[in-house]
């Protein structure tokens, strides 16, 4: 069975969409009552709040799809503000075409993975227009600042340290590979970061600052940083962690592992002094063994992003202008 | 009868024993008054009988060093002067004076050097106004001792005596020295603690050490050109892949025992900018030198000892010593004591370090014989800072920013533009500090503080990231017309013309990679004449560096399914993981590229013939297909005659079809039929005759040669012509098939392109005869004397670069030349 435009009359075929498929998944207290907006309990603590829209092909994929992604997408950006999820709404724009069993699958996968991560979906919508089969999710997600910390780029300072929770680039070379349809066995890292925050925060760590490695990859993330900071930080060529097969994938497509996706890994900045207590926390959990220090931050007042190069030389990592576009003349 | 003159002279008049000159030629022709150095050259006021006789003389005995760019002559009253004097310099506003470049010690002071009776026996530092450190020393203008990193050293009363003696070679030498009052030599081991007993080093690098030397221009890892272990281990710890050394031999004789030499080459060599020159290796192999030193090469870098240290360090046993540009991989060269010893503690055993400061850091120029000319690979020591001299005068002051790899820049103003030494390649962090410091300080030495810039148009360039941080006009160059420019411009050429730019790497118009090129235009601009077809480039730089992932995409979207099939055995090297990707790729076009680069066709076919399947060096592929070329062919000049037989019928058929398709063409202008029909007709006969028949009709005209073609293309650029090269990789990659002679099939490569390249140019029109060449492509020699001996044979005149390298190293020139052009109307940021 495939969407039809029907299902976004608003009339019978809707309602059996919304009964037969989102019901069996999403039931909760918030979503039963079918009214138009979700009451929420006052909280004591400081509201955090994010959204984001998530286009992916294929829409699953290994190691994931296109609802676990929605969900560790906006529940992610939640604790790396120090933030523990609550509430997440979840809109869904199908095309014509999209076939109903996958959909079933996304929809439970964002299920699990929501409850997993336990946030409660407590408002969602359904629209269909007209395409080619395909499927795209736009998740907002609030949550709670229980710790009380203020953890931002403001407060970053020289000395600090830089960490990534594992190797990069897993899951831009698993798209990719299946985009190219190349058999290989890389999976995607998509995945909520929640317990490993979580156990940072609760040991004391003092956390300055956080991002996931997202779109762009470390290289962005880092030069998002050092302009926010207004800090110079360095890191080191051979301590970036990269899976061996990805990284020969990498190199023969010429792609550069510090400017590719993640979804399951963060960059954490730390006081120097608690950096290898960090490092060895995250190494206890079973995403975070691959954690490595990568740096730290060098200089106040100058925001530039530099690598120290295997062969002892250094490299300005700059913001992505075009595609990697050929320049040996 | 008494004449008065003023005459002021320009050019490099200073620090070049100008001033003694004019002193002893007055007295001479008893002349009265005097001369006087100032910041815009040398004035001077002269009266006697024979001025006239004065002034001809300055023309045509003028010191060696000097170049007079300008001389102005006016008429004042008599003074009644009583003698002639040389009076102080002073200040002045006007800078026009050239500084001089850096120059090999001279024989006079080398004699000095080793006369056990003069006060300078064996002083490292000997130098005098003929000779010694000049631009790498000077730090400001005017040219004065003050002025330079000589600063430090207080004149000893001998050394000033000589300094203020009108009549001595150093009089007013501002490096002058010795062992009392000048700089010294100091012989570290690798931990920094002074060694003594071991005079300079001498007996360490005859039992095989490496030393780290300190230079005119910066330092130089030196070795035992002849021990292998020496070099072996230096290549091992300098990472330095298969990238040749160059080689420093004891004198004249002992280089020719290793290369050919012409007459040209010989005075390039010995000459006072001592540059390096590239030479190629005797055939009767009894070579002392290492393999290690430039593996898998037909021709050998060599210089002569050019400093004093040098000429010392030859006291040793050694014939040939390794001496490259002291730097860590892909960093600029190293210049300064404490740097040396903190980035070569892990390459050097040794240390012989002086205390004179080098201020501009200055990598050995590099240079080639082509044709009946000397090219530059490299621009630096002993030719910067000279100018080039332009047609048009730039009414503003300007700096073009170069390229990515082989930077160097130019700053321009008034009617002479300045390219700055060899700069490197700009992916490091320390090669942009070293462009930054060397940006500033270039502009001290030429007085031209840059008020518009101009840049390429690549997106991810440095020089577009130093470009955008700049507050004032600025240009974006398209790359190959800053190539075509250059080249024109450097031979006075300013009316639109074609041109034909071959390289590795250029951003185009439309977004992709180009590279060859046949533009028509000046400084004003251009027109996209014809191009060589896009290909695809899987993994854009990363797949640079493997040519045969570039000859199995090119193969891949050139053959049809069953040849393609045929193709199995090219590709062993190839992982079945690689092979997996790229056709993942060639499906998806998913980090593919397309370019039209003639660096990559080299690639390809260097891949293809299993003659480098790595890059470990730039261009190093092509070099290497250019080395198995010439070796097949030199292997046919001494030995077997079948080769020389089939070189001989390759020559031939070359010359034939270049001569078919001009008489072709002739015909067709006087038929008058040069309308698009009758152009296309005449493509059909070119592709006809320069192709392959299927054999069935006529015979292959020029079975030596692999197959050409020709296309109009349709939209979305009607009437520009493609060069097609899927008959010509076919045909090689078959060759490889049936187990052909690679070298054979390397040579039969270089004139069929070379063919192609100029039947092109004729299909598109040469007004004047003339084809201005220009791109990284043409520093091979092969290729460009082929195509210098295919246009001799139909009349026309290849202009090729010879003042600035050929490859992107003159690419600023050109840049300088179309910004200030296109700022002239708009004067905004673009
Ligand atoms: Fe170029
Ligand atoms: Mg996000
Ligand atoms: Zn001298
Ligand atoms: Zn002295």
């Amino acid at each position: 069975m495939k969407i039809v435009m029907a299902h976004g009359s608003g009339g019978n075929a809707t309602r059996e969409l919304i009964k037969d498929l989102f019901h069996k998944y999403l039931a909760n207290d918030y979503l039963d009552k079918m009214e138009d907006s979700a009451i929420l309990p006052v909280s004591e603590y400081p509201l955090a709040m994010t959204t984001d829209s998530f286009v992916v092909t294929p829409l699953e994929f290994p190691g994931g799809d296109i609802g676990k992604l929605a969900v560790c997408g906006t529940v992610n950006d939640l604790w790396m503000a120090g933030a523990e999820p609550q509430y997440l709404t979840a809109g869904f724009i199908l095309e014509e075409g999209l076939d109903l069993d996958l959909l079933d699958r996304v929809v439970a996968s964002l299920s699990r993975t929501a409850k997993e991560a336990g946030i409660k979906i407590v408002a969602g919508d359904t629209k269909v227009v007209q395409g080619n089969g395909g499927l795209y999710i736009n998740t907002a997600g609030l949550g709670f600042r229980k710790s009380g910390r203020h953890i931002g780029t403001d407060v970053i300072r020289e000395g600090d340290a830089l960490i990534v929770s594992g190797d990069l680039g897993n899951h831009h070379a698993c798209i990719m590979s299946q985009r190219m349809e190349i058999v290989n066995s890389i999976q995607s890292d998509c995945a909520n970061l929640g317990p490993m925050v979580e156990d940072l925060l609760q040991a004391g760590i003092e956390v300055r600052a956080m991002r996931d490695i997202t779109r762009g990859g470390l290289g962005t993330v880092l030069n998002e940083i050092a302009e926010a900071s207004n800090h110079a930080v360095e890191i080191e060529e051979k301590s970036i962690p990269v899976d061996p097969e990805v990284k020969s994938f990498c190199d023969i497509l010429g792609l550069d592992p510090l400017y590719m996706a993640n979804e399951g890994k963060f960059l954490c900045i730390t006081a120097q002094e608690h950096a290898e207590r960090a490092l060895n926390i995250l190494k206890q959990n079973p995403l975070g063994t691959k954690a490595r220090l990568i740096g730290s931050v060098t200089e106040t007042g100058k925001p530039l992003v530099t690598v120290k190069t295997r062969l002892g030389g250094k490299r300005v990592i700059d913001v992505l202008y075009g595609e990697g576009l050929p320049r040996i003349c | 009868m008494i004449r008065a003159v003023k005459i002021l002279i320009n050019g490099i008049v200073q620090g070049v024993g100008f001033r003694p000159f004019i002193f002893k030629l007055a007295r001479e022709l008893d002349i009265k008054g005097w001369v006087n150095n100032f910041s815009g050259g040398v004035e001077i006021q002269a009266e006697g009988e024979r001025v006239e006789d004065f002034i001809r003389r300055i023309r045509a005995d003028q010191p060696a060093l000097a170049v007079i760019v300008s001389l102005e002559i006016t008429e004042i009253p008599v003074q009644h002067y009583r003698e002639f004097t040389i009076t102080e310099s002073r200040e002045s506003e006007d800078k026009d004076v050239l500084i001089s470049p850096d120059v090999a010690v001279c024989r006079d002071c080398l004699q000095e050097m080793f006369h056990s009776k003069d006060r300078r026996y064996l002083y490292p530092f000997i130098n005098c106004t003929n000779c010694g450190p000049r631009y790498t020393i000077i730090k400001d203008r005017p040219y004065d001792r003050e002025k330079t990193t000589m600063a430090g050293f207080q004149m000893c009363p001998e050394c000033h005596q000589e300094y203020q003696d009108p009549l001595d070679r150093r009089f007013h030498a501002q490096p002058t020295a010795c062992a009392v009052c000048g700089p010294a030599l100091k012989l570290l081991d690798c931990t920094g603690n002074e060694i003594s007993g071991n005079g300079i080093g001498i007996n360490l690098l005859q039992e095989g050490a490496i030393l780290a030397v300190k230079g005119l221009g910066g330092f130089h890892l030196v070795c035992d050109a002849c021990n292998d272990e020496a070099v072996s281990r230096l290549r091992r710890v300098k990472e330095r892949g298969a990238k040749p050394f160059a080689v420093m031999a004891r004198n004249i004789e002992t280089a020719l025992k290793e290369v050919t030499i012409t007459e040209l080459e010989r005075s390039t060599l010995a000459g006072p900018s001592a540059p390096i020159v590239l030479l190629p290796r005797k055939k009767n192999r009894n070579s002392r030198i290492s393999p290690q030193t430039a593996p898998g090469l037909q021709s050998l870098g060599i210089m002569l000892p050019y400093t004093p240290v040098h000429h010392l360090l030859f006291q040793g046993t050694y014939d040939y010593l390794v001496m490259t540009s002291a730097n860590l991989s892909g960093q600029p060269l190293i210049y300064d004591n404490q740097e040396a010893l903190a980035g070569l503690s892990g390459i050097a055993d040794y240390f012989l370090l002086n205390n004179r400061d080098i201020y501009h850091p200055c990598d050995d120029s590099v240079m080639q014989m082509i044709g009946d000319r000397m090219i530059f690979i490299r621009r630096a020591r002993g030719y910067v800072p000279l100018p080039l001299f332009l047609k048009q005068e730039i009414k503003t002051t300007i700096v073009g920013l170069g390229g990515e790899m082989k930077n160097a820049f130019c700053l321009a103003s008034g009617k002479m533009a300045f390219m700055s030494q060899y700069i490197g390649d700009m992916h490091g962090y320390e090669n942009l500090e070293r462009f930054e410091q060397e940006l500033y300080s270039f502009q001290k030495v030429t007085s031209i503080v840059p008020r518009k810039a101009a840049y390429d148009m690549h997106p991810e360039y440095s020089t577009t990231r130093i470009a955008r941080s700049m507050d004032c006009p600025k240009f974006r160059v398209q790359h190959h017309h800053a190539h075509l420019v250059s080249v024109m411009a450097e031979h006075g050429m300013d009316d639109p013309m074609l041109g034909l730019i071959c390289d590795g790497t250029g951003y185009g118009e439309d977004g992709r990679i180009w590279g060859f090129e046949y533009l028509f235009g000046n400084q004003e601009g251009y027109e996209r004449k014809a191009h060589l077809e896009y290909l695809p480039l899987p993994g854009g730089d990363a797949g640079a560096k493997y040519p045969l992932r570039i000859a199995y995409a090119y193969l891949k979207k050139l053959m049809t399914q069953e040849e393609w099939q045929q193709t199995e055995p090219l590709w062993t090297k190839l992982s079945s993981q690689e092979k997996n990707i790229l056709d993942g790729q060639l499906r998806s076009g998913f980090q593919l590229f397309e370019t039209s680069s003639a660096g990559r066709l080299f690639d390809a076919v260097s891949g293809m013939l299993g003659i480098c399947t790595e890059v470990t060096y730039e261009g190093q592929a092509a070099i290497e297909l250019e080395s198995v070329a010439e070796k097949w062919l030199e292997d046919g000049n001494t030995g077997t005659q079948k080769n020389r037989n089939e070189f001989l019928e390759i020559t031939l058929q070359a010359s034939m079809r270049v001569k078919a398709l001009a008489a072709l063409l002739d015909q067709y202008e006087k038929t008058g039929q040069t309308n698009a029909e009758g152009r296309l007709r005449l493509i059909e006969q070119y592709n006809e005759m320069a192709g392959r028949t299927d054999g069935s009709f006529c015979p292959d005209l020029y079975p030596a040669l692999y197959p050409a073609c020709l296309e109009i293309s349709g939209e979305p650029q009607p009437g520009v012509l493609h060069v097609k090269v899927g008959s010509l990789l076919k045909e090689i990659s078959n060759d490889v098939l049936l187990q052909k002679d690679p070298g054979e099939a390397a040579l039969r490569f270089h004139y069929s392109l070379a063919c192609q390249m100029l039947e092109t140019a004729l299909f598109i029109g040469l007004e004047n005869k003339k084809l201005p060449i220009a791109g990284g492509v043409f520093q091979n020699k092969l290729l460009t004397e082929i195509l210098l001996f295919l246009a001799g044979e139909i009349g026309v005149e290849i202009l090729y670069p010879q003042k600035l390298p050929s490859g992107d190293g003159g690419l600023a020139f050109g840049q300088v030349l179309i910004a200030n052009e296109a700022l002239k109307k708009e004067p905004v940021s673009n």
